[in-house]
């Protein structure tokens, strides 16, 4: 009679993991039918699930609904870095350009210098 | 899959990975900060922190743990900044206020025997059922974010059972 009753001593222990895994939707099936098999003859494990239960819930009506303005306050930060890596970027192909640009400019004016240099050598 | 389109710097695949962790982070704050101004700026350093460290995310522990984290550093570098700005004039208000008279102690204590209702909890406690049921946090990780040994926690959620032991069986 005394072994029976620290078993399920043993078992009640176990019940309170059980239990809320179980209503955090984390319990594998066969700990389900031990947690169900263990309620239906334990009275005590059976008001701790329904106190648990009731706990879970008032502690989720507890929990308030992200408003909208905070969320897209939230997520202002990474799209104003991405932004301005945007604008780095596109200032650095700006620059490229203009670099680009201006070593045309010199190519060609050296372009021009030499067929001047050969024409003068010419008339000379 | 949405974490490495994430990692890889997608921000749309971001935006909806950090939606699922919004709300837990959210009320995590709320139980953390009581000027909801505050509240809504370590909201935008958590989430930036997170896309900033993405990266770094070593999977050892869950992707929730390792975000409400990043919610807890960024509320302590808050507490740390206000400390250092108003560190003089605290000081002394602090000393002068922690002094309570028998009295006042035995109304407090009366008054959450009395209203022992979820509004009446401290925030620590609050906070211990926020992790437990809404993000769904094993003791261990808990234990991983709050520092404080599984054993102490398991017993600080029994106690807690305990005092809203007539509450839970009143309430249909």
């Amino acid at each position: 009679m005394n072994e029976k009753i620290d078993v399920m001593n043993e078992e009640c222990n176990m019940m309170e993991d059980m239990i809320i895994k179980y209503i955090n939707g984390q319990l594998n099936n066969s700990d389900k039918v031990i947690l169900f098999n263990h309620i239906s003859c334990c009275s005590k494990c059976m008001k701790e699930f329904i106190s648990s239960l009731k706990l879970s819930k008032m502690v989720s009506d507890m929990e308030s609904e992200v408003p909208e303005d905070v969320k897209e306050f939230s997520f202002s930060g990474i799209y104003d870095v991405q932004d301005k890596e945007i604008d780095e970027k596109s200032n650095a192909w700006k620059l490229f350009d203009s670099l680009h640009y201006a070593r045309k400019v010199v190519n060609d004016s050296i372009l021009i210098a030499n067929k001047s240099m050969k024409l003068g050598l010419q008339m000379i | 899959m949405i974490l490495e389109k994430a990692i890889s710097g997608d921000s749309k695949a971001f935006e909806e990975l950090m939606n699922k962790y919004m709300k837990n982070i959210y009320n995590y704050l709320l139980l953390k900060i009581s000027n909801k101004e505050d509240v809504k700026d370590v909201m935008q350093e958590t989430i930036f922190a997170i896309w900033k460290n993405l990266k770094n995310f070593k999977r050892n522990s869950s992707f929730k743990t390792w975000v409400i984290g990043i919610a807890k550093n960024k509320t302590m570098d808050l507490y740390r900044y206000k400390y250092n700005k108003s560190f003089q004039t605290v000081e002394m208000k602090v000393i002068e206020n922690t002094e309570f008279s028998k009295d006042e102690i035995n109304t407090v204590l009366d008054k959450v025997d009395i209203e022992s209702s979820i509004e009446t909890l401290s925030d620590g406690e609050k906070e211990l059922l926020h992790l437990i049921f809404n993000c769904q946090f094993s003791y261990g990780e808990i234990e991983e974010l709050t520092g404080i040994p599984k054993g102490t926690i398991k017993s600080r959620f029994y106690h807690l059972k305990k005092k809203m032991k007539p509450l839970l069986e009143e309430r249909r």
